[in-house]
């Protein structure tokens, strides 16, 4: 696996046509909630087989206190050699806490192949968290993982045995 | 029985009513110019011409029809009034009438005459009939919830007497004996038969579907329609085919349970013959096969009725040989012929059309003439070919579709190419963007095959997001809406039934020798088979999902990307932008878009009156508290709207719908929870605590809550009657009134009361009928 590189660039670019104020950056880090809670990603992007065999990244922001206090999220995934996908969620809520603000999930659908197809490939994470007036862009670097060997499709995970063809 | 005297001419005030202004422009990130379209309709035709109504879009409406000379090609246009959808000629051909849904007032047409005759009726008629005779003609109202009976003299209006249908008549159709008349209540979901003599409604035929279009044929009327089935169990559930007993009486569930039917009734209201999809079964591995005992297979109807070929019965028509009829969601027409001593239908084949074919019309050549709203083309079949095409609308923007709201507006209408099934779309229940007087069971739901949805209304989408009645949902992801037309399941690659452990990493394009074989039948959906013996071959050649999407955009658009204008994939750092691929992802995105760019409110013909006055000061009243969670202008709190800052979604203002158990049906499942994050409802420990819930976690399911996202009340005087998140309540009266209210009419139920406590959805109690009356008109006039 590469080593991940994290960049909260400061400062979002701006699309070629936009001309009002820039935004003012905040800091925040991306993460997956776990079992023992939100932990940072470091250098794998767990993908999970959720409801109705939806593929999916569910992504955690972690941000400040002073960060706002509910933000757009616009996300793009790239993989070597493939069309981007992109995925947004308006309205993200970030609920204080006692570290700061963290984000309810947020989800990146990979809705167009299965899990193997993404399995071990290289890609680029690329995360815009924006309010108005606010934004922050983080980009990491990471290998596509589907160590989860259950399938969330219900209300309890099924976890099959080592039995597929 | 009601008789008006027509005001006289002198009185008469041509008016239009206005549409909602649209919230949704070029201030929005999304929003694009879109172009002009007149989405032509209704046909008729006479001696080598045919008139075709432009009723444009709800919120641009156009006032034309276009007059096509079906020999040269030449179209010209001729202003009638606004949003012009029905048409009826006159038996001596001489003239046709048009009804103006926007104006008070119809138009008369002439060959070759360029201007129309205005004739004074009410807003929203809609479809009309002439009498052999043609000394009287037949009119639906859609806002009367009427069919008005005029007696005409010479093209001139002498009276008129309004007899009261079901919720929102449209088609109409009379006997050719004109004895009697058959007027389709599309939301009510039933067809009225009157004797046209007596002017008696003989018989009310419930269908438990939308009757779509009709048409009689001998002794026959031939109802395009859909399945009547609730989507909920056979014999569990809510008792959805009325038979006493709990269940539908129809093995498939969820959207599997949908179809395109057609119906036979003869001329004593009794339901003759009733047709089904071709697709019944066994095509998406949720579909149940005919022999699977296990899950009621017996219960499905006999092949022999499997003959409906295409998606969305919309219009029907007789040319006097064959039955046509036009299938709205799958771009084609059939025919059928009739067996006039039983009414049975023979299925002939099936031919494609343009964009969302609508209404029918012979040519009196022999051949049939086929209205494509979406295409603004109407075609021309003469033995079974296709053999030319008018431009009837307007094309000057590009064909359909030529912007990224048009996809989303074409998937909308034509989403059964994008289906497993081939037989499903959003229309079926969304009918105009309107709902249905239905509540269904959805596979959201934590009790699958036993809740049940009221069909909502998508109208005024902009500014009325979080959408549904769980509030979780928006244009960016309500994908689990199109999953259900083409579950991953069904894709070998994408089966993760068949491949536990992951696909080859290369199956799309090498797929392995497993993906010849049977469909696994996965056993991960609600209601799929567990037997083996009932597997089918996987219904599309396609290993993948995004195939099967890109394949049928290509072959239904002529393209697998967005154009760009509004739907792309923008580089988060360099701005730089592609558009998206038309598969699952960007399909829902478009429509997304189209949801937003078109509110299609319908405009409101209800004028302010004192009752009315009286009841907008109730409704603003802290003692009512109505409009705290019901503000103006959207009449719900939304990310647009909340001017008190209150939470979107709101613990159930009414007894939740439980079952025998007692258990909250309403529920949510986990998954669909852990989709939707915001979605909100209690968990078992919130209510009981972790020890109980350890030993059981549907131990208090009686006691969680669902929050729910208070709906928009515009747009309420055309809705379904059934009221309420599960359609429990018949009219605002019962969803307004607590429970022994004196305002409540006899067999009527007060549904405002929660778990025993009185006004938990509002204050009425303290009202007085005539004030609660006060309160219904003015939100009738919203």
């Amino acid at each position: 696996m590469l080593a991940f590189s994290l960049l909260a660039l400061l400062g979002c670019p701006r699309g070629p046509d936009d001309t009002a104020t820039p935004a003012e950056p905040f800091d925040c880090t991306l993460g997956m909630p776990t079992a023992e809670g939100w932990q940072p990603i470091t250098d794998e992007l767990e993908m999970t087989l959720g409801f109705q065999g939806f593929l999916l990244l569910v992504l955690q922001a972690r941000a400040d206190a002073d960060a706002p206090q509910t933000v757009d999220a616009a996300m793009m995934l790239t993989l070597e050699g493939e069309d981007p996908i992109s995925g947004a969620q308006p309205a993200v809520v970030m609920e204080p806490d006692a570290e700061g603000r963290q984000s309810e999930p947020i989800l990146l659908f990979l809705t167009s192949n299965y899990p193997s197809w993404y399995t071990g490939r290289q890609a680029q994470l690329t995360v815009r968290l924006s309010a108005p007036g606010q934004v922050c862009t983080v980009q990491l670097n990471g290998t596509m993982v589907d160590e989860d060997p259950c399938i969330h499709t219900g209300d309890v995970p099924e976890c099959p045995e080592d039995t597929g063809p | 029985m009601i008789l008006l005297l027509f005001a006289c001419a002198g009185d008469f005030e041509p008016r239009s009513l206005a549409p909602y202004p649209n919230p949704f422009g070029p201030d929005d990130p999304l929003w694009s110019p879109q172009p002009h379209r007149a989405k032509p309709r209704e046909v008729v035709s006479r001696g080598g011409l045919a008139w075709v109504t432009l009723p444009g879009h709800v919120d641009e409406p156009d006032d034309r029809v276009a007059e096509v000379d079906l020999d040269s090609g030449e179209v010209r246009f001729i202003e009638v009034g606004s949003h012009p959808t029905g048409l009826a000629l006159h038996p001596t051909e001489d003239w046709a009438l048009v009804l103006n849904r926007f104006s008070n007032y119809a138009s008369i047409l002439e060959p070759g005459r360029r201007r129309s005759t205005p004739i004074p009726t009410d807003f929203y008629a809609s479809e009309a009939v002439f009498s052999p005779d043609g000394g009287e003609v037949w009119v639906t109202n859609r806002w009367r919830d009427a069919v008005q009976v005029w007696t005409l003299r010479d093209r001139e209006l002498l009276d008129w007497a309004e007899l009261p249908t079901g919720a929102n008549p449209g088609d109409i159709a009379m006997r050719d004996d004109g004895r009697l008349v058959a007027v389709a209540n599309q939301t009510g979901l039933d067809v009225s038969l009157f004797d046209r003599e007596s002017r008696q409604e003989l018989a009310r035929v419930d269908l438990r579907a939308p009757p779509n279009g009709l048409a009689w044929v001998g002794e026959w009327l031939v109802v395009a329609t859909l399945s009547a089935s609730t989507h909920n169990l056979p014999l569990e559930g809510p008792d959805g085919d009325l038979d006493g007993h709990p269940g539908d009486g129809t093995p498939n569930v969820n959207f599997q349970d949908l179809q395109s039917e057609i119906a036979v009734i003869g001329s004593d209201g009794q339901l003759a013959h009733r047709y089904t999809s071709d697709t019944l079964c066994c095509k998406d591995f949720r579909d149940v096969h005919p022999e699977d005992s296990a899950l009621h297979g017996e219960l499905l109807p006999s092949e022999e009725t499997w003959i409906v070929g295409g998606a969305l019965p919309e219009q029907v028509l007789y040319d006097g040989e064959a039955v046509w009829v036009s299938y709205a969601s799958s771009d084609e027409i059939q025919s059928f012929t009739l067996d006039p001593a039983t009414g049975a239908l023979q299925p002939g084949p099936v031919l494609e059309t343009g964009h969302g074919p609508h209404g029918l019309a012979s040519d009196g050549a022999g051949g049939v003439l086929v209205v494509e709203r979406l295409g603004e083309t109407m075609g021309r079949y003469v033995g079974g070919e296709r053999t030319r095409t008018y431009e009837v609308g307007d094309l000057e923007g590009g064909a359909f579709p030529a912007t990224d709201a048009e996809i989303g507006e074409l998937f909308n209408t034509v989403t059964a190419p994008f289906t497993v099934d081939g037989d499903q779309s959003c229309v079926q229940c969304h009918r105009e963007g309107g709902n249905l007087d239905k509540a269904v069971g959805m596979p959201l739901a934590k009790y699958p095959g036993v809740n049940r949805r009221m069909v909502m209304a998508y109208r005024g989408a902009f500014d009325t997001r979080p959408w549904f009645f769980e509030g979780a949902m928006d244009e960016t992801n309500f994908r689990p809406v199109i999953n259900e037309f083409a579950r991953v399941e069904n894709f070998c690659c994408e089966d993760y039934t068949l491949w536990p452990d992951g696909a080859p990493a290369d199956c799309d394009t090498h797929p392995p020798p497993e993906c010849d074989g049977l469909n696994t039948g996965s056993l991960d959906a609600f209601n799929a088979s567990a037997d083996a013996a009932f597997r089918s071959p996987r219904p599309t050649p396609y290993p993948t999902r995004d195939q099967f999407f890109l394949a049928a955009a290509e072959r239904v658009i002529g393209r697998t990307t967005t154009f760009g204008d509004a739907l792309y994939s923008e580089d988060l750092l360099t701005g730089a932008r592609t558009p998206l691929r038309l598969n699952l992802e960007g399909i829902t995105r478009a429509l997304g878009l189209f949801l937003l760019s078109r509110p299609g409110l319908l405009p409101n013909p209800n004028d302010g009156t004192a009752a009315s006055i009286r009841g907008a000061a109730l409704f603003s009243s802290p003692t009512t508290a109505c409009a705290g969670c019901h503000p103006a202008p959207t009449f719900t709190v939304s990310t647009h709207n909340n001017p008190q800052g209150l939470p979107l979604l709101i613990p159930s203002v009414v007894s939740p719908d439980r079952d025998a158990l007692g258990r909250n049906v309403d529920l949510l499942s986990e998954g669909f929870i852990a989709t939707f994050p915001t979605a909100i409802q209690d968990s078992c420990a919130d209510v009981c605590g972790e020890a109980l819930c350890a030993e059981d976690p549907a131990v208090c399911d009686d006691l969680r809550d669902l929050y729910l996202s208070p709906p928009s009340l515009r747009g309420l005087w055309d809705r379904a009657p059934s009221m309420l998140h599960d359609g429990r309540a018949r009219g605002l009266r019962e969803v307004l009134c607590t429970p022994g209210h004196p305002a409540l009419g006899p067999g009527e139920t007060g549904y405002n009361e929660r778990d025993g406590v009185f006004d938990s959805h509002g204050a009425t109690s303290h009202l007085g009928a005539e004030a609660l009356e006060d309160l219904i008109a003015y939100l009738e006039t919203l």
